[in-house]
């Protein structure tokens, strides 16, 4: 029995020395691996990433890992903190979670070692990801919102396009037109859809009201007061006027599954879905259309979002990890991508080429959209979001009345942010 | 003397031999089952973000429980889904199960339909039935205008979406359950039938006075699964109903608002004290079940 256990031990610990011998080798390249979610732009940015190992021969190797949207922020949050994570990976508004959870590393002693310009970038697009004073990635790219309409309802019901500079009213006016025109002749469309998640809608509207979803140094969420009120107010009119499919259509239905399906003349949309438009059947036609959204009280604002490159705070790689991100967001990397329209590129001088990659609609109104916006408000916490959000869905359900229903999301809403910011 | 030492000794290396080979499951479910189980008690009494080791902080989650409008809409619908779901699972599953068991014409088709839903994915079931119920484009509201009625929105519309929750949820367990009553059914000697027929049993009497009593024991079962099934759905409410519809609000279970609580929001600890409620709910109606029996269940 001695004697099986001491041979046991004895192989044991060989096999421990063989593993830890083979981690050790200074020869070979070293491994990096970058985590993301989109499997449509996977392929595109597998090329870059092919250049990116010839560039490195033999000294480092990056390879993807492809997790679905719907798991991987659980898969990152389950391995960030371990060392079995991957070192460089895609980063949004959630940021300030990854910070506070000291699991992403600040780059500016590698920005600063390099001397990156970062003017190179949409500027807007560097500070969404600075937090507390350090700069926590690059950024790849930005999203924005705006509006596509249906030229054939158009054509079909008599109604003038809509035209650059438009506004609230001239929205209301047109759809007016389209809503008469379509019961005159029995049709079955809608003339404005929306999607009810925030960002292609109210996120925008608060904004372009004059109020803001949340305040500019993340600590107070104006939602509760008149501006953001009346902005929630007539989106709600718009569905009792009959301007927009009603609430009931709207939330089992997509607005931009029936936009494409040529059910609705206008839809509020995000430039995310601009492969979608440009490959749907209405898009080769050329029969979309696209403006930047109308004026209301303030502004016609777009909300920014957009993508950029983080890196874990346990690689064992930094500095090629960082190789890896100052490759993905240069000028080169990014008109590659942008030529192969999967993402408007955060680096200013690769933007040109996004425009020439949608035949079928015109990626200028993107580009503009991009100019005037705002970042998007958050500030990585999604307990006081989900009291705003609901509170607004309660109102444009039409169940209970617009004010109350913002004042009292917005009490809840800041006692978490409160707390936050003690 | 020697045969008795050679029988020990082979027993004891059968038992060792026994335990290794089913160690790697038992290891299993120790971490995955057991510890997660213990560290979810433990989670409960503390707050624990998404990254943080966790902070004790007491009996607060489950302060904060008493007065959470949230968790007590949670609750409500999760026992409109089990008070009303229980009793049509079983009563649907006795009726359909009786009919497979006649001698009728094409019953492996019948028992084939019915077996399906118990083999189809629940997302392919969800995404399905979402688009039936779709109240501008579905199947079901494109009937009932056929027929002169007015469309209804199924998943939308406030005060029908727990019911269309119910309908597939009732649906797709009735053909999991089916079979269990069928085997039920089947295991009910003739011998009684033909003494009850010789007695002149009408139909009715044969089936309240024999085969009820005598399907009892599987009756209770299907009773307690589909219980238990009940009180933790989560996947048709996540499938059917988008989040940011105004309708979730009104259909969420506590399973939903836990996933909300610990993946969305990142409130660990509070999400933890949500699942620990509903175990405890849960415990509670099992051992209430198992005390009534006696009362009700024959086991010859």
């Amino acid at each position: 029995m001695i004697k099986k256990l001491f041979a046991f031990a004895l192989v044991s610990l060989l096999a421990f020395t063989l593993t830890a011998c083979s981690t050790n080798t200074a020869k070979g390249p070293v491994n990096i691996s970058l985590t993301l979610w989109d499997e449509v732009q996977a392929p595109i940015i597998q090329k870059n990433i092919d250049r990116f190992n010839t560039l490195n021969e033999g000294k480092i190797k990056a390879t993807i890992e492809l997790v679905p949207w719907s798991n991987y922020w659980q898969k990152l949050d389950a391995s960030l903190g371990s060392a079995a994570s991957a070192d460089v990976m895609w980063m949004n508004v959630y940021l300030p979670k990854y910070v506070d959870g000291k699991v992403v590393k600040a780059l500016d002693e590698f920005i600063k070692k390099d001397k990156l310009d970062l003017t190179q970038y949409v500027t807007a697009r560097v500070d969404a990801f600075k937090y507390k004073n350090q700069q926590y990635s690059l950024p790849k790219g930005l999203d924005a919102v705006f509006v596509a309409y249906n030229k054939e309802i158009f054509d079909k019901y008599s109604v003038e396009y809509p035209k650059e500079g438009w506004s609230w009213d001239d929205m209301r006016a047109a759809a007016t037109k389209l809503r008469d025109a379509i019961a005159a002749k029995s049709g079955k469309e809608y003339p404005i859809a929306m999607e009810l998640d925030g960002q292609p809608s109210y996120i925008n509207f608060i904004q372009q009201n004059g109020s803001a979803y949340l305040s500019a140094d993340g600590k107070t969420t104006n939602i509760g007061d008149a501006k953001a009120i009346d902005a929630i107010q007539q989106v709600v009119n718009l569905m009792s006027d009959k301007l927009m499919a009603p609430y009931t259509v709207l939330s089992e239905t997509k607005g931009t599954d029936m936009f494409v399906s040529g059910q609705a003349g206008i839809v509020f949309i995000g430039s995310w879905k601009a492969s979608v438009l440009n490959e749907s059947s209405l898009g080769k036609a050329g029969k979309i259309g696209l403006v930047q959204m109308p004026k209301m009280a303030s502004s016609n604002t777009s909300v920014l979002g957009g993508l950029g490159y983080a890196m874990s705070a346990n690689t064992k790689n930094p500095n090629e990890a960082w190789a890896l991100i100052k490759f993905l967001t240069s000028e080169e990397s990014e008109t590659f991508e942008a030529k192969n329209g999967i993402d408007f590129p955060a680096n200013i001088k690769a933007q040109a080429e996004y425009v020439k990659s949608f035949p079928n609609i015109s990626g200028q109104v993107i580009a503009n959209a991009t100019l005037t916006g705002f970042p998007y408000p958050s500030n990585g916490n999604f307990e006081w979001t989900t009291f705003v959000d609901d509170a607004i869905t309660l109102a444009l359900s039409g169940k209970a009345p617009v004010a109350e229903t913002l004042k009292a999301g917005a009490v809840k809403a800041q006692e978490v942010l409160d707390k936050l910011n003690k | 003397m020697k045969p008795k030492k050679k029988h020990s000794k082979f027993k004891s290396k059968d038992t060792l031999a026994a335990y290794l080979f089913i160690s790697p499951m038992l290891i299993g479910i120790f971490i995955f089952f057991v510890f997660a189980f213990l560290q979810n008690i433990y989670f409960s009494f503390n707050k624990v973000g998404a990254f943080d080791t966790p902070t004790f902080v007491g009996i607060d989650n489950y302060r904060r429980l008493l007065t959470d409008p949230i968790f007590l809409i949670a609750l409500k619908n999760t026992i409109f889904y089990t008070v009303l779901g229980v009793p049509l699972v079983v009563f649907f599953s006795i009726l359909i199960a009786w009919f497979l068991n006649q001698k009728i014409k094409g019953q492996s088709i019948y028992r084939t339909a019915i077996f399906l839903p118990a083999i189809t994915m629940p997302a392919a079931i969800g995404l399905l039935w979402r688009w039936l119920l779709n109240y501008q484009y579905g199947i079901v509201n494109y009937i009932i205008v056929k027929l002169g009625g007015t469309a209804v929105a199924w998943l939308s519309d406030t005060n029908t979406v727990k019911w269309a929750i119910l309908l597939v949820l009732v649906w797709s367990m009735v053909s999991y359950q089916v079979i269990i009553m069928l085997a039920g059914l089947q295991g009910i000697s003739k011998t009684y039938y033909e003494a009850a027929e010789v007695d002149g049993a009408s139909k009715w009497q044969i089936f309240f006075k024999i085969t009820l009593p005598l399907l009892s024991p599987t009756i209770f079962f299907v009773t307690i699964m589909s219980t238990i099934g009940i009180l933790q759905i989560f996947d048709f409410i996540f499938l059917m109903i988008q989040r940011t519809a105004v309708a979730y609000q009104y259909s969420m279970s506590l399973v939903s608002y836990f996933y909300e609580l610990a993946f969305t929001q990142n409130l660990r600890g509070y999400a933890s004290a949500v699942s620990i409620v509903l175990f405890v709910i849960i415990l509670i109606i099992t051992v209430i079940q198992f005390v009534g029996q006696k009362k009700w269940v024959n086991y010859d």
